[in-house]
Formats: structure tokens, C-alpha cells, sequence
């Protein structure tokens, strides 16, 4: 060893290699922990372009980056993936209603969020596509309280690719063999949703039969709903189970839907609230404020979610 | 820093080591800290149990099963695809050297949209395969092609660095004692570089083994049929942590038995004359 | 006997010579690192092909450019040692001799005949069955050139043969090249950069310098040539 390097640069390098794995350590213990693997279907988070001037961190990194970690002003929400089509608008209307202030969401399966959360990432306000996530993260003591309110809704809709080329005409068609259905797993809420809505179906119109032909169609059970989607625009599968505002926010003409009955089908309720490891409390409340608004519900409602007080 | 000659030898010496064991350590802990804590999550018990769930084990039994398919069709078309990319000239060579390349700077998502776009039933290709009764995407084979695509790159690049290596004396001697280019590459070259073929098949089994975006993407998600145990990790860390758990315990000890590998391998010294 | 004109464009200069071998005749061809010695080898052998010229071996033409002609390499039948020998390392010191036979379809009986009497001859017999990536410098020249033997060759060549052999060993292999060469009475071309190799064993020798023939002529005139030269050719 000291024929090969001096003992002197022997020593400034493990002083310096020491330095930065501390550094790193220690940034890994403030800032948010690393994204899950995320397939390409799931969304990037949205980046805002809000005045930099205005916030000193912003105006000393120049350019606006998406930045899960605090600070002055921005706001970082988790957010279920249904939301993605709808973010952008969002965004800019809440930073035209709110100046000065900024938001940047993370989409993701609500179920991956949730693990993310509990294992410390930072968020400033998670928004959930599940009561019972919404509810575990209660009672874990995630959430300031009385900040946990109601969001919007949405149903459960089939879609089928443009031009519809296996000409399914109705719910019954789906059990038919050789059919490619796509489905949210059950860890994610469209999954969940689905899986009641199919019972649901089984127990009022068609049998249990019609219920295990459907599951054995089955062909993927993607791990966020705009996966689902995305393998029924490519056409890829032949149905797929989704929300109904991602079938609205679609460009017309890139899907064919079968509605399913009010009775039958699965209002799922989103909430939001805001997190008590956030650093931007003022801004979280800000944001969780605007979303409630007639403003932020408007904003929903064009892009196919379903006011809340819907039956 | 200080000139060297005002800190005394002994001190320096003590110095010396103690830094270079800080440095040590830290790169030590940093990687096995995260392993260590897997296995602290759970216990003996719920492992064991965990390992009698059906989806855990489908989806052992599955990766197993693709990962050894893809390894077997990498090494068996790479190898002769390899030893005549480095002993020929051919046009668009320099092309081909570089799409050997491509799966690894692709990020495997990418790599799956791909691959379902061209083999997908509404492909480019698959369209026709759609219409010949056969589907690919959403099947075990689209496992396995995803598999192949993103792991193939590192057997490739060993077999070929190998082949360019190798002495030529060994073959031309071969060929002037009469012996056929076939018969030279199976009794002279392939037994002098299977050390390093081998490890390079280990590293390829290992990447297999763990791909998860490409197979996700265009292969889905399906226990028992496309649920390989990255994805079973993925989707069942939510739902049933002590299977997500166990899976990743799974992996890692495989993981570890593949570099273990690797390193016998790789000491196994190539003679020389 | 061996007749070769070979004409081809290197990198740095033009290799350009004549050469002609007679049976049982030891030629040596000299010169520095870089002259050409090698790739001349190496194209009477069929390892590379040359731009113009033409080689012959009793009478059988193995090569002519401009008559598109080109036996393969292994129909050539030549004897060839590299540098550093190029045993197979892998293989026992009976399976390299007897690599070229099996190569060539002989049968179990005769192959296990010739082996026996070349590692008789090269003094071998009790490594037969050591993997040859074992044995010493001396020892894989030997074998190499058992191996070379084996196959009955019509032209025997030898590329620096001695450069990594002790005093010793290079003894040894001398004198059954020389032994070997008489009893076969087949032409022989043995590469060396050492006045003392041509001395030793050449009965004809030539100075290769940048592809072209600068002196040819018997070995134990070299010395007085050597300060003529523009080579640095190791004397002793």
C-alpha cells in the first residue's frame, strides 16, 4: 500500500471519500426517499413554472426542476394517478390563484405513495384514491388533523380500444372466450373497485359464471390505472377497466365505452389532506384549500370526475 | 495538509490505516446496511411461511423458469453470433456493435413499450403473428423476450472481448495443423475462454432474473404466468408485506449466489502457453 | 522444395522477396523486429494472403493472386511453431501431438502410434498425460514441434523458436530440429534475430530489412556482413 500511494494521499482521500458518503447519509435523511420503480404507463411528475423570483431557492437553481424536497412556497403533492390528465390545469390555475406559490405533483399508484409516505418520503399533501388507504394513514397519524376532507369522486367505466375491434356491445360480451381484459391489481383502488363492481354485476345481472369467465379473460393486472389505458389505446388488450374520468379527459375518438350501471358500479371517493411532516404547512393548506374551491372542483369536473354529494 | 515531515512516522502510519478502514467500512455498510435490514424485517417464521404462499412461489418457480430459457437462447445464439462478429468484416459492422449496446443504456420501460409496439397483436410484426392464431404480448415468451433483450447485452460484450482477445496463435496453429474453423472454435477456443463466457452468463442470468420494466410493460402482470418475483415484490409490498418481503429475501440470496459465482469463475486463470 | 515470390503492402513499407528451400535444407531468415519475417511466414502458411507473387511446394502451387488461386490452410500440410509455442494448454501433451491427426481422420491405432514415437523422440514420454500449460518453456517447444511433426508436414517452419528457451533447452531443440529436418529431408525456414541460431543450425541464411532481402548467403559469412548492415542483430 505505501509503495503504490503516499501515505499522505492515502489519508486525504479517506477523508474526502468520508465526506462524501456523510454528506450523502445525511441527505438521504432529509430529503424524500427515491421514487419506486414506476413503468413508463405511470405518469412524470408535473413541473410548475411559477416566477422564480419570488422564492430564493427557486431563483438560486435558475430554472424550475421537479424537487421533492421543502421548500419556501412549493408545494409537493402525492397524488393518485387518475389525476395525472387533470394535474397540469390544476397546477396553473392554482398558481394563478395563488402567486408566488407552486405545486408539484408525484403520480403514482395511491398504494405506492402510501408505502413511500410511511417509510418517510416527504410530501406536503397526499391525495388518495381510497378511503381505506386514506383511513390507514389516520390512524398511523399522517395526516394534520382535520385536514382530511372529501375530494371528488369517481366511477368505473369499460373502455375498448378506438373502432372497438372485437365488437363488444355490451357487459355480457366480456366473458365471451378469447377476450383480453387489463385490470388495476387489487393494491391499487381502481383494482379494488373493480373487482366490487364485478360482484356487484354478478350478483344482480349476470352469475357467478359470468363473474369467473370475466377474471379468466384477465390477461394483466397493471399496478396503476393509466396502465390500463395506455394497453387499451395501443390496443393491446381488447377491454379494460378504468375510471370514468380518464375515459372523459380523452381525446374523442381514442375510446369506446360501456357504461355500467349506477346500481352496479363503485363511487370511488377521493380525499386529500395534509401531512404532518410538511415544512409548507401554509402553502399545503393553500393548496388543499383551492382544491376545494369552486375553482379546483371546476377544474375536476371538465376533466370527468363526479362532483362530490354524487349517489 | 500538512508538509510530510512534520507528522511522525509513527502517527502516520496509525493514520494511514485508520482512514483507509473508515473508507472501508463506510462502502461496506452502505451497501450491506440495506440487505441487513431486509432480513431484520422479518422473521424466521413468517418467512417460512410466507414461502408456502402460492403467489410467492409461482412467482420463484416462474423467474426461475424464464430466466433460465433466456440464458439458455442468449448463450447457444450469442456465442457462434459473437465468435463471427469479432473474426469477420462486414458491412454495418460498426452498426452492429453498437445496437449489441443499446439494451443497456435503454432504460427497460422503454425497452418494453418497444418491444409491444413491434410484437404487440396490434404490432408491426405481431399483427401477423395475431393473425396466425399466435399472441406474444401478455404470454410467458413475452417474459422471456423481454428477459432476453435487456440481459443479452452482457454476455455479448464478454464474449466478444473475450474472442478479440484470444491469443491467435492458438487457432492459427489449430488451422495450420489441419483443423477446420469449426473444429477450432469447439476444441480450442471455446474451452479456453469458457471461464470467462461463464461469468459473463452469470451476469446475464442475475440481469433476467431481475428485470421488471420491460416485463411489466409487455408482458403484464399475471400470476403464474407473467409474475415474475420483481413484480411480485412490486405489487405485493402493498398488499402482503411479509410475501414482498420474503420475495426480496429470495432474491437477494440468489443474487448473492450469482456473484459468489462470478468470483470462482473469474479466478478460474485462463492458461497460457 | 519450397519456391516463394511474395509481394504485399504492409503498413510501413512493401514486403518484396524471393525465397527458395530446398529438402532437407535449413534456411533462416533474419532480421529486426518489424522486417517482415513473421508475415512472411505467415503468408506461406495461408494465414494471410498476399498482393502478388507466387508460392509453391514441390511443385504444387498454393498460391497465386493474379490466378485467384489459394489453397485453405489446412490442405497446405505445413509444419508451422509459433513464437511462444501455442501449446494448447488445456489439453495433455499426447492430445496436442495428437490434435492435427484427429483433425485429419487418422485412426485410433496410427494416431496412438505417431504419438508414441514423437514424445519418444522429443524425449517426452513421461509428461504424456501432463496438461500442457504446466510444463516448461523447453518442454512446450518440444511438444510444439513434436505437434507440428505429427501430421507428416512437406515444409517445416519455425517462428523465433529459441528466444524464450534457456541455453539448455535451446540445445536440445536444435539438435532435433537438425536431426528431424535431415530425416525427412523437407525444406525448413526457422525465423531467428540471433547470428548464433544461424550458425548453429542454418545451412543458408538471408537479412530481411523493411520487406526487402538486404544480404543472403551461408551463415558463417554473417559476421563480416553485420557492420555492413543497418540492423541490430544480437551477436554470441
Amino acid at each position: 500500500m505505501e509503495r503504490l500511494l503516499s501515505k499522505n494521499s492515502l489519508i486525504l482521500i479517506g477523508i474526502v471519500c468520508g465526506l462524501l458518503l456523510a454528506t450523502t447519509f445525511l441527505a438521504g435523511c432529509t430529503s424524500t426517499a427515491p421514487q419506486s420503480p414506476t413503468p413508463a404507463a405511470t405518469p412524470q411528475p408535473v413541473v410548475t413554472t411559477a416566477a422564480p423570483a419570488s422564492t430564493p431557492a427557486a431563483a438560486a437553481t435558475g430554472t424550475p426542476k421537479p424537487t421533492f424536497t421543502p421548500s419556501q412556497g412549493n408545494v409537493v403533492a402525492f397524488t393518485a394517478a387518475s389525476l395525472t390528465g387533470v394535474s397540469p390545469t390544476l397546477a396553473s390555475d392554482f398558481e394563478k390563484a395563488y402567486p408566488g406559490e407552486t405545486v408539484v405533483f408525484d403520480l403514482d399508484g395511491t398504494q405506492a405513495l402510501k408505502t413511500q409516505v410511511e417509510n418517510g418520503a416527504y410530501a406536503d399533501v397526499f391525495i388518495s384514491a381510497s378511503n381505506s388507504y386514506t383511513n390507514a394513514l389516520s390512524k398511523e397519524g399522517y395526516f394534520v388533523n382535520g385536514t382530511v376532507k372529501p375530494l371528488t369522486s369517481n366511477y368505473v367505466i369499460v373502455i375498448l380500444p378506438a373502432g372497438n375491434p372485437r365488437n363488444i356491445t355490451s357487459l355480457a360480451d366480456l366473458a365471451d372466450p378469447g377476450v383480453k381484459i387489463a385490470m388495476e391489481d387489487k393494491s391499487v383502488p381502481a383494482g379494488t373497485a373493480t373487482v366490487a363492481v364485478l360482484a356487484k354485476l354478478a350478483n344482480d345481472t349476470y352469475n357467478a359464471d359470468w363473474n369467473s369467465s370475466v377474471f379468466k379473460n384477465v390477461v394483466s393486472y397493471e399496478t396503476s390505472e393509466p396502465a390500463v389505458a395506455t394497453k387499451v389505446s395501443l390496443g393491446e388488450v381488447d377491454a379494460g377497466f378504468v375510471y370514468e374520468s380518464t375515459y372523459t379527459a380523452a381525446p374523442k375518438n381514442t375510446y369506446v365505452a360501456i357504461t355500467i350501471p349506477k346500481k352496479d358500479n363503485y363511487l370511488q371517493t377521493y380525499t386529500i389532506g395534509v401531512l404532518k411532516g410538511s415544512t409548507s404547512t401554509g402553502p399545503a393548506a393553500d393548496f388543499e384549500k383551492f382544491m376545494l374551491s369552486a375553482a379546483g372542483q371546476q377544474d375536476l369536473l371538465d376533466f370527468g370526475f363526479r362532483p362530490l354529494g354524487t349517489s | 495538509m500538512k508538509p510530510s515531515g512534520s507528522i511522525p512516522e509513527r502517527y502516520r502510519r496509525t493514520i494511514t490505516y485508520i482512514a483507509a478502514g473508515f473508507l472501508i467500512l463506510s462502502v461496506t455498510l452502505y451497501l450491506a446496511l440495506p440487505i441487513a435490514a431486509l432480513f431484520l424485517r422479518i422473521t424466521p417464521d413468517l418467512f417460512f411461511a410466507s414461502l408456502s404462499d402460492p403467489q410467492v412461489t409461482s412467482a420463484l418457480w416462474l423467474s426461475l423458469f424464464t430466466a433460465v430459457i433466456s440464458l439458455g437462447v442468449v448463450i447457444l445464439v450469442g456465442t457462434p453470433f459473437a465468435y463471427v462478429h469479432t473474426r469477420c468484416s462486414y458491412p454495418g459492422k460498426v452498426l452492429v456493435d453498437t445496437l449489441i449496446d443499446l439494451p443497456l443504456v435503454l432504460p427497460p420501460a422503454v425497452a418494453g413499450v418497444a418491444l409491444l409496439v413491434l410484437y404487440g397483436r396490434a404490432g408491426l410484426v405481431g399483427r401477423y403473428f395475431n393473425m396466425l392464431g399466435i399472441s406474444i404480448a401478455f404470454t410467458t415468451l413475452a417474459v422471456i423476450m423481454a428477459q432476453i433483450f435487456v440481459a443479452s447485452p452482457f454476455y455479448l460484450r464478454q464474449a466478444k472481448s473475450l474472442f478479440e482477445q484470444f491469443d491467435p496463435a492458438y487457432e492459427q496453429t489449430a488451422r495450420t495443423l489441419g483443423a477446420s474453423p469449426l473444429r477450432t472454435f469447439l476444441a480450442i477456443t471455446l474451452p479456453l475462454t469458457a471461464g470467462g463466457l461463464g461469468s459473463g452468463a452469470v451476469m446475464t442470468f442475475g440481469r433476467a432474473l431481475g428485470e421488471f420494466g420491460a416485463t411489466i410493460m409487455f408482458a403484464g402482470n399475471l400470476p403464474g404466468v407473467t409474475q415474475t418475483m420483481p413484480l411480485a415484490v412490486y405489487v405485493g409490498m402493498e398488499s402482503n408485506l411479509s410475501s414482498g418481503v420474503t420475495i426480496s429475501i429470495l432474491l437477494v440470496i440468489i443474487s448473492f449466489g450469482i456473484m459468489i459465482a462470478v468470483r470462482l469463475l473469474a479466478s478460474k486463470k485462463v492458461q497460457h502457453a | 522444395m519450397l519456391e516463394a515470390v511474395i509481394t504485399k503492402k504492409l503498413r510501413d513499407f512493401t514486403l518484396d522477396l524471393s525465397l527458395k528451400v530446398n529438402p532437407g535444407e535449413i534456411f533462416v531468415l533474419m532480421g529486426t523486429n518489424g522486417s517482415g519475417k513473421s508475415t512472411t511466414l505467415n503468408i506461406i502458411a495461408g494465414l494471410l494472403y498476399p498482393d502478388s507473387g507466387c508460392i509453391r511446394l514441390n511443385g504444387t502451387l498454393f498460391c497465386k493472386p493474379a490466378g485467384r488461386i489459394d489453397l485453405p490452410i489446412e490442405d497446405r500440410r505445413i509444419g508451422y511453431v509459433f513464437q511462444n509455442s501455442a501449446v494448447f494448454p488445456h489439453m495433455t501433451v499426447n492430445e496436442n501431438i495428437a490434435f492435427g491427426l484427429r483433425a485429419r481422420k487418422f485412426s485410433r491405432q496410427e494416431i496412438a502410434e505417431k504419438v508414441e514415437h514423437l514424445t519418444g523422440l522429443m524425449e517426452l514420454q513421461d509428461h504424456a498425460h501432463v496438461k500442457a500449460g504446466n510444463l516448461s518453456g523447453g518442454q512446450k517447444q518440444r511438444v510444439a514441434l513434436a505437434r507440428a511433426l505429427a501430421i507428416e508436414p512437406l515444409l517445416l517452419m519455425l517462428d523465433e523458436p529459441f528466444t524464450a528457451l534457456d541455453a539448455e533447452s535451446t540445445c536440445i531443440v536444435k539438435n532435433l530440429t537438425r536431426s528431424v529436418v535431415a530425416d525427412m529431408q523437407i525444406p525448413c525456414i526457422v525465423v531467428s534475430h540471433r547470428v548464433s541460431d544461424s550458425r548453429d543450425i542454418g545451412d543458408r541464411a538471408c537479412i530481411l530489412n523493411s520487406g526487402k532481402k538486404e544480404w543472403e548467403g551461408k551463415p558463417h559469412d554473417l559476421p563480416d556482413e553485420l557492420s555492413s548492415c543497418k540492423c541490430e542483430l544480437c551477436s554470441g
